[in-house]
């Protein structure tokens, strides 16, 4: 439910972002804002301000407010339901560069930037709840899924991440309410992967070099946004 | 340059993207190669494992089991099927975890087994709410090749439609003893199947199998498996420890036919044992005193009291005569009252903690019958040391007390004690066996290219692991224990000593042969395969039972 508002929350900004594009808004140097955020890295709140035309700080903090995504695959010869919970929460700090200045031939030079910092993730791990879809069965007897157990995989990732990203900001919508957009990535290090099980699931723990070695990849969180400020100075 | 950047200063933006579009697709997938496996070692709580034994030492193949009785829902195989299968004479028995016994109400079912060239044999088994796991041993008559102590005769006499027209005599041959039976059918006699009709045919086939309870492998195949019987229908009691002074197995044919009735009586003769102690009195049966006839149907396992026989001197010979209108197994002895609950409790303080050891427990009546009433094995840990024996001695009387023998794996005597009038516990401390080193036989399956679909190490539903020295025949394997979470820790394998072992799940058996306890050490542990991708073994270190990976459900 919360993936969906989320969904259409992003589709009804990029639709004004897409709007105040097509409206050629001229840019208006923004000296300091507050706003939320919404994107991949979940939604959050921000301030910034302007220390120069081209410097400016961010300060912010995000969450994904997602509780749970189920899904159901084989997982070997049994046909598993997985909920998998994300819990990613971050405050963050980022200083813009915006490399032009506002020029008439091309309106939104200047509100491109580029940006770099880093963040402290209070929570970066992923869970992930695995259960039969249905009951097992040995031999003639029936165990109920319930009484089988669960597989319960985690991963976490470390504290401090390093962030890098470029976009475009500032662009008014209406009077004191500008849109942005902006697409980077937190480097969050090589997960510490762990799975244990209950009941009759607990041998599984056998999988955990595989889920290591699987996640070894998953170093980077990739961030698409869409920001909405407010100018407040 | 710096209009060219400025006026396409998206391009960065878009490799971005596609950098950070590269990085997703090189990520694996988290779940690759992972494999959800259900380890259903702990399902069952409550196991048992019956040793059928042919006593004429060859090794019972191709008996079928079907499990009856008030309880027989609760009961499975212990791979969870429910199709039971005897490989070797091996039956491992699991009940079903949503069916277990309770303090008042024990699980009570009967294990039918029958197989070509075996007499049909009827174990009743009492699983209680304390007995988690049990070994039962039970001997089972080979009709083909002959057993100690069981002297067996067969004839083929010419009837005329299905009645007898000249007399048909057959007497068994005696074994070390006069102890014999001879069975007399009169003239005019139809010979009539279970449900009473005459069975037509020219010829019947007759055989009769003398069981000389002066033989303790004979007195083994007691109906049931066991002396003590709790279903006696007449007689003074329904229930009590028969101890047969002798007992014969009477079986007929005609065309195939089981005959099971008679339209007359026939007549059959026992010699008994002359040797045979009264277990009440202590005294030697003597002619003018009586026997009681006891019957058991061999397919319901059902025993009924038929009539009393007084014993007569026949040539020098003591014997019992009585007339039976239908065929079945016949008993000719004394019941005596079953003991309720005998609790044994050991003190051994060389077992090691952890380690379990078996005790083979033999009692007798002291000045009665000089056969063994009881001999079953059990595993002592320390968590375990006492045992509960229900309804399976006699009591001991003022004038005959029980005397226990309590034996190690390898047949060296522990302790004897004796059972005295109105006792009921006893406390036995036992020597130490020989014991070998402190070994944990870790016994898990490696199912990785196993082409089962099961991938990964699995640890097997508990299992009972025999053994026997290297070369020993098949018919010496013992139970060494209880396989329980993989693991069976024992100081009853000598160091350098070969053993083969065999693992039986259910219709699935595997033997491996020639193992040193010494091989057992840390890297070389596991069977089957390589282990948590560890270097592979040779096979010939490893007790290796990875086909048992096709077995699990």
């Amino acid at each position: 439910m919360k993936k969906k508002l989320l969904m259409r929350f992003s589709l009804i900004a990029t639709a004004l972002w897409g709007t105040s594009m097509c409206a050629f808004a001229q840019y208006v140097p923004a000296k300091t804002t507050l706003g939320f955020n919404v994107g991949t890295q979940g939604v959050g709140i921000e301030g910034k301000t302007s220390i120069t035309d081209q410097f400016g700080i961010r300060l912010g903090a995000d969450i994904i407010p997602i509780n749970k995504i189920t899904s159901t695959q084989y997982l070997g010869s049994n046909q598993t339901t997985i909920d998998l919970s994300p819990r990613f929460s971050n405050v963050h700090l980022l200083a813009d560069w915006r490399p032009f200045k506002y020029s008439a031939n091309n309106p939104l030079s200047a509100n491109f930037k580029l940006s770099g910092g880093a963040a402290y993730f209070i929570r970066s791990e992923g869970s992930a709840t695995i259960s039969l879809s249905d009951s097992y069965l040995y031999g003639d007897i029936s165990i109920p899924k319930e009484d089988v157990g669960v597989v319960t995989a985690q991963a976490k990732w470390s504290h401090f991440a390093p962030y890098a990203s470029l976009g475009l900001d500032n662009i008014p919508v209406f009077r004191n309410f500008l849109i942005g957009f902006e697409m980077g990535s937190y480097y969050i290090s090589s997960p510490s992967a762990s799975i244990t099980g209950t009941n009759f699931l607990v041998d599984n723990d056998q999988n955990q070099p595989r889920l290591q070695s699987n996640l070894k990849s998953y170093k980077f969180m990739p961030v698409f946004q869409v920001n909405f400020n407010f100018n407040i100075k | 340059m710096k209009r060219f950047i400025k006026n396409y200063y998206f391009l960065p933006a878009i490799t971005l993207l596609l950098l950070v579009s590269v990085i997703a697709v090189r990520c694996k997938k988290p779940t690759d190669g992972i494999n959800i496996n259900v380890n259903t070692s702990t399902l069952f709580h409550y196991t048992a494992l019956v040793q059928i034994v042919d006593p004429s030492g060859a090794v019972p193949n191709g008996l079928s089991v079907t499990v009856t009785g008030a309880n027989a829902a609760a009961i499975y195989g212990i791979d969870g099927r429910k199709a039971i299968g005897a490989p070797a004479g091996i039956i491992a028995l699991a009940v079903h975890p949503k069916m277990e016994p309770t303090a008042t109400s024990p699980l009570k079912f009967n294990l039918s087994i029958t197989g070509a060239g075996y007499l049909p044999l009827i174990v009743p088994v009492t699983i209680s709410s304390t007995q988690t796991n049990q070994v039962i041993k039970v001997n089972i008559l080979n009709l083909v090749v002959p057993t100690a102590g069981v002297g067996t005769a067969t004839t083929t006499a010419a009837v005329a439609a299905g009645t007898v027209t000249t007399p048909i005599v057959l007497t068994t041959p005696a074994t070390s003893g006069p102890e014999a039976t001879t069975v007399t059918i009169p003239t005019g006699t139809k010979l009539q199947d279970v449900a009473g009709n005459t069975v037509t045919g020219n010829s019947v086939v007759l055989n009769v199998n003398n069981f000389n309870t002066s033989q303790q492998s004979a007195v083994n195949l007691f109906p049931g498996g066991s002396l003590a019987a709790n279903n006696i229908v007449g007689g003074t009691s329904s229930s009590g420890v028969f101890m047969p002074a002798g007992f014969v197995n009477v079986s007929m044919t005609v065309n195939g036919t089981e005959i099971k009735k008679f339209s007359t009586p026939i007549n059959i003769t026992m010699t008994l044992d002359p040797a045979y102690k009264n277990p009440s009195t202590g005294t030697t049966i003597a002619a003018g005193q009586t026997l009681g006839i006891y019957s058991y149907d061999t397919g319901t396992g059902q025993w009924t009291f038929e009539q009393n026989a007084t014993i007569v001197n026949t040539g020098g010979n003591l014997t019992v005569t009585f007339p039976s209108s239908h065929l079945t197994v016949f008993s000719a002895g004394l019941l005596q009252q079953a003991l309720p609950a005998l609790t044994i409790s050991f003190l051994a303080q060389w077992l090691t903690t952890g380690s379990t050891a078996n005790i083979r427990v033999i009692a007798a009546v002291a000045n009665g019958p000089g056969y063994n009433v009881y001999d079953q094995t059990f595993s002592l840990t320390q968590d375990l040391l006492s045992l509960i024996i229900t309804s399976q001695l006699p009591t001991p009387t003022a004038t005959n007390s029980i005397a226990f023998t309590f034996l190690s794996s390898t047949g060296a005597t522990l302790a004897t004690a004796t059972l005295a009038p109105g006792a009921s516990t006893l406390t036995v401390t036992l020597a130490s066996p020989t014991l070998g080193p402190l070994t944990d036989l870790f016994l898990q399956l490696d199912c990785a290219g196993a082409g089962s679909n099961k991938v990964g190490i699995f640890t097997p539903p508990n299992f009972y692991l025999m053994y026997k020295p290297a070369g020993a025949p098949v018919s010496s394997y013992t139970i060494l224990g209880q396989v329980v979470d993989g693991h069976l820790i024992t100081q009853q394998l000598l160091a350098a000593t070969l053993y083969d072992f065999k693992a039986s799940l259910n219709n699935n058996v595997k033997e491996v042969f020639n193992h040193t306890i010494a091989e057992n050490v840390p890297g070389n542990q596991t069977v089957g395969g390589s282990y948590n991708g560890k270097a592979s073994y040779a096979t010939q270190n490893k007790l290796d039972i990875q086909s048992l990976c096709n077995t699990l459900p």
